[in-house]
């Protein structure tokens, strides 16, 4: 028989601890995160019916393929008329940043967080300092909160940085949902399409089809 | 505690499938832009031709039959009532160019001869 024994430490088992905790908090976060966003697109996939709606009850659009094509198009219509201002507000924060650095000059810093960067706004830890990581197992892990370096604060030099950031985030974001609405219209257009022009013999009674030729014969 | 495990599940195969979903987010994001530009050109153009951004055919067609506006062509039309009517089609010769002769056209009424039969005779 043969029997392996591991002693662990205290903090040993801390790490453990804590290490499995934050994947039962990170994994069900993720879950929950993700159930959020199926349930928000099967929401923004009913504009799809919106769409389709008038074509397919005056049954101007009669089979399948026509729908795919009218719903492709009407899709990525409304992704243009719902997209432009996400990235109008993309393209004005990079130009305002090109037009900023060619009359400041080119090394202004946008990451720097101590003058120019957005990161003056921010927390900034020292993931580097030596003293947070401990190797377990051979791994090396971190396992304490690492020292503040930078605590918010609002410089003015740091104007176009953070046009920049905020613009980016939201334009991004903005962007993103609309990237979302896209897909979430899509999934709905394909599952009405087959909804709606599916051939099905459920409940077909052959004896009384009366397009049957076997019985004109 | 079903429930709990059943969001655990979840949120595994979320992290499993992640990497797919970001291609797929990233394609979108990159195929948006372009389509993006496709469209905003096309828009342009049509908005300078005097039509419609977003409107196709199929949706003017749906518009006027929801409006009760009969959008049909002449000739399909007639084909319509013709069948509606059950009236056979003339497909000969004689029937087609059939000219009416002389004695089949009524004689336009006189306006000084009095009206005859029920319409306001002498009673």
């Amino acid at each position: 028989m043969f029997n392996l024994y591991i002693s662990l430490s205290d903090k040993d088992k801390r790490v453990i601890l804590i290490f499995f905790l934050l994947l039962i908090v990170t994994i069900a976060f993720i879950a929950v995160l993700g159930a959020i966003i199926t349930r928000v697109m099967r929401w923004q996939g009913k504009r799809m019916d919106d769409l389709t709606h008038d074509v397919v009850v005056t049954n101007v659009v009669d089979n399948k393929k026509a729908f795919l094509r009218y719903g492709r198009i009407k899709n990525w219509y409304t992704f243009v008329k719902q997209s432009w201002k996400p990235i109008v507000i993309l393209i004005a924060t990079v130009l305002v940043l090109v037009i900023h650095n060619a009359v400041v000059g080119w090394d202004y810093d946008l990451l720097d967080f101590e003058k120019t960067g957005f990161n003056t706004l921010f927390f900034i830890w020292d993931f580097n300092d030596p003293d947070i990581y401990h190797t377990f197992f051979g791994i090396k892990m971190i396992c304490d909160w690492p020292p503040i370096i930078n605590y918010p604060h609002f410089s003015l030099e740091a104007w176009a940085s953070y046009v920049f950031f905020f613009g980016m985030l939201i334009g991004g974001a903005w962007y993103l949902v609309t990237l979302q609405c896209v897909i979430a219209r899509t999934f709905r257009m394909y599952q009405l399409s087959y909804d709606l022009y599916r051939k099905s013999l459920d409940g077909f009674n052959k004896a009384q089809n009366d397009l049957d030729q076997s019985k004109k014969l | 505690m079903a429930t709990l495990l059943k969001s655990f599940g979840k949120g595994c195969l979320y992290i499993l499938v992640l990497p797919a979903l970001l291609v797929i987010l990233a394609f979108y994001a990159v195929f948006g832009v372009l389509m993006f530009i496709y469209v905003g050109i096309k828009g342009v153009y049509l908005f300078f031709t005097g039509r419609s951004f977003s409107e196709l055919p199929e949706d003017v067609k749906a518009r006027a039959i929801l409006e009760g506006r009969d959008l049909t062509p002449f000739g399909e039309r007639e084909e319509e009532i013709l069948e509606e009517k059950k009236v056979e089609k003339p497909n000969d010769f004689a029937s087609t160019y059939y000219v009416p002769l002389s004695q089949d056209i009524p004689a336009p009424k006189d306006p000084d001869t009095p009206n005859e039969g029920n319409n306001g005779g002498d009673r």
